[in-house]
């Protein structure tokens, strides 16, 4: 096994994509099919054996300026952002465990990524921007991560815990106050906090000229998602409204993800007819709300639907703007934070009932 | 708000060491949590066509994020 620890994870993503396409169009053995299934499944090593899968093709002599393309893309991303430039610094290839560069059959070397490799032992090396190191390691390292990558699939799982009682909190605001305000309240809101908890990062993002664009796309979708959503589960229920606002949004991320290819697997097909197949049914179905609301089926699945297409929307967004250079908690921090202001209009136009009792109150700042 | 906040963060921090693909199937657990929430603290009725229709939405959910 590879190992490349502290490696961050967009940097190794665009990479892991191209290869693995590449692996299923080759549909043949070479070297980066053999080296990918070893990989173990999931969590960042996947990637990162996209990344190794690459130099491997390198080492093949097959696209040997494809490394030289992607630390000039990086230098130049670098220089449109100075802050980040003074953060790379040059990559030290540590010449302890397993001979000098010099002796090696092949030898890359860039700014930021830098390959070595020879008959039998596979060394990779890509430089940690966020982190001012550069990290390399050998075929046959043991994969010292494990214990993070349990601690984070139980933070996704509490996240999702946790995010799953929403709809049932917007109830217990009561059916006269807009699912809408609710919706910009918290989004409103969420977003200034989590903008302030991405502090410096979030600044970086928003002062970038090059991700604006999805800067700004990102906030269109987060906006039209805190409106749509609490929509469609006060017209639709709260559990019709988060399956097809949440069914749609992966399936509209993978749509975005294969948008640049000519052919997109059958699977997606597939999955998009379930999916739509699912929604009909739901909406020939009866319905009945808790606390003798008022069922609008149609409009709801319609609110919710909008909500999914524009929750669909953030993976792409996030991984264009981490691709850029930046730090995750600055990529949230700039979304939401650039989202804010609409949201926090709407709150203040339609939100009055929202502050009619101090229950309410704590309801939406805590809830 | 509390909720979005812990959630985003979370899933930020988690994303240095998962990738997204890791993450999407995980997040399903939010819908179901949604789900689980509305029929028993809320007390919504849902007919049989729609449980069908939301088994529909998962396995294709579930089939989309194993290809990612």
């Amino acid at each position: 096994m590879f190992s490349l620890e502290g490696l961050r994870h967009d940097e190794v993503f665009l990479e892991s994509k191209k290869c693995h396409h590449q692996r299923r169009k080759n549909n043949g053995k070479d070297d980066g099919r053999d080296v990918f299934d070893h990989a173990q499944p999931g969590g960042a090593r996947g990637e990162i054996f996209g990344l190794s899968c690459q130099f491997l093709r390198l080492r093949g002599g097959l696209k040997l300026d494809q490394c030289a393309e992607n630390a000039r893309s990086q230098q130049d991303s670098g220089r449109r952002n100075p802050q980040r430039q003074r953060r790379i610094r040059k990559p030290e290839l540590n010449q302890g465990d397993g001979g000098d560069q010099e002796s090696c059959g092949r030898h890359l070397r860039h700014d930021n990524h830098a390959a070595v490799s020879e008959p039998g032992s596979v060394y990779l090396g890509c430089h940690d921007v966020s982190h001012g190191r550069f990290i390399r390691s050998r075929h046959g390292t043991q994969n010292p991560e494990g214990v993070a990558v349990h601690r984070s699939i139980a933070l996704v799982l509490l996240a999702a815990s946790l995010w799953g009682t929403t709809g049932t909190a917007a109830f217990f605001l009561g059916s006269e106050v807009s699912p809408a305000a609710i919706g910009a309240a918290t989004m409103g809101m969420g977003g200034i906090i989590l903008a302030l908890v991405g502090s410096g990062r979030t600044r970086a993002v928003a002062a970038d000229p090059g991700v604006r664009v999805w800067l700004v796309l990102g906030a269109i979708g987060a906006t039209v998602y805190s409106l749509a959503f609490y929509q469609g589960m006060a017209s639709a229920g709260t559990a019709l409204g988060n399956i097809i606002a949440l069914g749609l949004g992966p399936l509209v991320a993978a749509l975005l993800e294969w948008v640049g290819e000519s052919r997109r697997p059958p699977l997606w097909w597939a999955a998009v007819s379930g999916a739509v197949a699912g929604i009909v049914l739901m909406s020939l179905s009866k319905v009945e709300l808790g606390g003798g609301r008022v069922v609008d089926l149609s409009w709801g699945i319609v609110c919710a639907a909008i909500a999914g297409v524009s929750y669909g929307l953030y993976p792409c967004v996030f991984s264009r703007i981490m691709r850029a250079g930046h730090h995750p908690a600055g990529v949230a921090g700039g979304v939401f934070g650039v989202a804010a202001p609409v949201p926090l209009l709407v709150a203040f136009v339609q939100g009055g009932e929202l502050l009619a009792s101090a229950e309410r109150i704590g309801l939406v700042l805590i809830w | 708000m509390g909720p979005m906040v812990i959630a985003y963060t979370a899933i930020t921090s988690a994303l240095r060491n998962l990738s997204a693909s890791s993450v999407t199937p995980l997040s399903l657990l939010k819908p179901v949590v949604a789900t689980v929430l509305a029929m028993s603290v809320v007390g919504e009725r849902l007919g049989g066509c729609a449980l069908w229709g939301m088994g529909c939405v998962l396995i294709s959910l579930l089939a989309i994020a194993r290809s990612l």
